[in-house]
């Protein structure tokens, strides 16, 4: 247990010390003021952007649905940033004469790499919070109609960056390549992962027919964790403020810790 | 009952690329080696002998593709056994971000020491390779030769009972090297196993009790730099004057070398009888002992008729 705390902590000191960490830090404060700027209330009068908001047909729902679709636009763009910043934490540690030295120590390899695992997804947690938490208390601060369902997108982007992480884990042992492995994890975020959730609709079966890549785009869709629908899990929780169908979480969850045993055993057998 | 050897290593292979038959190469073919408690034990051989690939193995690296490896008496892949085990791996990297104090804080809690330990033995390594006015300086500003002498503190730090160094030496100037060498001494007169693995001939010649010489993953040779380097039934006789008279006096089985006579004996009463040709010629001795040759000779000899053997 030792090893793995002390993995732990030199991960977050390391964090703290990378100049690309603190900048992002930086651009958040950043992209907190242009928001805090976009939104402006006056004479309870709500309005983002310029639009008025408040007093619309349907009142607190709309401002539900709002919030809701704000929670997503912030997800993605949250999740990513935190898929970046950490990218390179895997490839460093397997550097040759670096991961020589870790190896030779008295600590198990198991350790070493949920430790340092459990490291990158403590500073997406810093990330996160600071993310959607800045953007929650702008928001309702300056509106003045407060949505707790909206901090939901700091656990839901958590969870998702794990999967996204057991990914980059796992790539950073075959190709020990930072902005590689991040790329592959934003193809599959933007790209890959819609396509099989759109594959998977009514509407991609009829457009794939009997396409002899149907079983393909299944198995993928199975195997590979499923964030796609954790927006959509997101946007429905935020709006209803409950969580809805959980299939898909619990699909991401299981699909998470098939990857992550992957690249945990993958590590333990590797020849450095 | 016997002290355990701090590294016993017994058939051991290992193939890289197993799965594919072009790409298969046999890095180590049943290798066997102990070597005792309290010595500098020197692992030579040319550039993709399996060196490194024999220390990894040791370190739990590398994977074993077959035969057994021992370090202080636990199979080589338990952590506990590398408890009491220091490495310096040949082009360490240290965490770029962290000062040479806080590399060495680091490392030492991997080590399983603790707070009050690594307090008092940080500055004290510091000090023994000559670091400890860096002490606060980022790893980033070190030069190699810094960087290797602050590997050499991290592999002593905790005190341990074997030291594994790979090219220790690299790098770092000649001063340098005399210092690591005077190291790698006081560490023997305290007790401690020193496995080297260097391509230096000499620097392995100046430290080493005992030295094996692998090439293209077989021991070829093993032993006493002494017995190594001793050349057999030759031996070196200096005489006041000219050697090439008493060359002349002990006939064609001598040879002048060196400014000396080379004689060949194969008993003592064959060597004493050469000396008391050599008194009957008048010739005066000043001094006689075996002969020998150098390390690097000795190696590029045994690497040379190991691949005529082989091939």
């Amino acid at each position: 247990m030792s090893g793995f705390l002390t993995v732990w902590r030199h991960t977050l000191s390391e964090a703290l010390h990378r100049k690309l960490l603190v900048a992002s830090f930086g651009l958040i404060a950043l992209e907190l003021v242009l928001v805090a700027a976009l939104v402006g209330s006056a004479s309870g009068m709500i309005t983002v952007a310029g639009m008025l908001v408040q007093g619309m047909p349907g009142g607190t729902e709309a401002l539900g649905a709002i919030f809701a679709g704000l929670a997503v636009t912030f997800y993605y763009p949250g999740l990513l940033l935190m898929v970046w910043l950490t990218a390179g934490f895997f490839p460093r540690m397997q550097e040759r004469g670096s991961i020589d030295l870790l190896l030779s120590k008295p600590l198990g390899r198991f350790a070493l790499y949920a430790g340092r695992f459990a490291g990158c997804a403590t500073i997406a947690l810093a990330a996160s919070v600071l993310f959607f938490g800045g953007n929650y208390l702008v928001l309702c601060g300056k509106t003045g109609i407060w949505v707790p369902a909206f901090l939901l997108t700091i656990p839901a982007s958590l969870f998702a960056y794990t999967a996204f992480l057991t990914m980059m884990a796992l790539l950073a042992q075959a190709g020990r390549s930072s902005v590689l492995s991040a790329l592959i994890v934003t193809g599959y975020a933007l790209f890959i992962g819609p396509l099989l959730f759109a594959a998977e609709t009514e509407i991609g079966h009829v457009l794939m027919g009997e396409s002899g890549w149907a079983w393909l785009f299944a198995l993928l869709y199975n195997l590979l964790p499923q964030t796609t629908e954790t927006g959509s899990v997101l946007f429905e929780a935020v709006r209803h403020g409950r969580l809805g169908d959980t299939s898909a979480l619990v699909q991401v969850a299981l699909s998470s810790l098939g990857w992550f045993a992957v690249g945990a055993f993958w590590f333990q057998r590797k020849d450095y | 009952m016997g002290e355990v050897a701090p590294i016993e290593v017994r058939g051991l292979r290992k193939t890289y690329g197993a799965l594919r038959r072009a790409k298969r190469v046999e890095a180590l073919r049943g290798i066997d080696l102990e070597v005792r408690a309290g010595e500098i034990f020197g692992l030579l051989g040319p550039n993709g002998a399996g060196k490194t690939t024999l220390v990894k193995i040791l370190l739990a690296i590398a994977r074993a593709s077959g035969g057994e490896a021992r370090l202080l008496g636990r199979p080589a892949g338990d952590p506990r056994a590398r408890r009491e085990v220091g490495y310096l791996p040949e082009n360490i990297r240290f965490p770029d971000f962290l000062h040479a104090e806080g590399a060495l804080h680091y490392l030492g809690r991997l080590s399983r020491m603790s707070a009050a330990d690594r307090s008092r033995a940080v500055p004290a390594a510091l000090e023994q390779v000559g670091l400890f006015d860096r002490r606060r300086s980022k790893v980033n500003t070190f030069s190699k030769g810094m960087i290797q002498r602050l590997g050499l503190a991290q592999a002593l730090l905790h005190r341990p009972r074997l030291v594994v160094l790979d090219e220790p030496t690299d790098g770092v100037d000649p001063i340098g090297r005399k210092e690591i060498r005077d190291v790698l001494v006081r560490l023997r007169e305290g007790g401690a196993t020193v496995f080297l693995n260097s391509h230096l001939l000499s620097e392995v010649e100046r430290v080493c009790d005992r030295v094996a010489i692998l090439d293209r993953g077989r021991v070829l040779r093993i032993g006493s730099v002494d017995a190594l380097t001793r050349r057999a039934n030759r031996w070196r006789i200096s005489v006041e004057g000219d050697p090439g008279v008493a060359a002349a006096a002990l006939g064609p089985l001598a040879a002048v070398t060196g400014g000396a006579v080379e004689v060949e004996a194969s008993t003592t009463a064959a060597l004493n009888e050469a000396i008391d040709r050599l008194r009957a010629a008048g010739v005066l001795l000043t001094d006689v002992r075996a002969a020998a040759t150098s390390l690097e000779d000795v190696f590029l000899d045994v690497v040379e008729h190991g691949r005529e053997g082989a091939s």
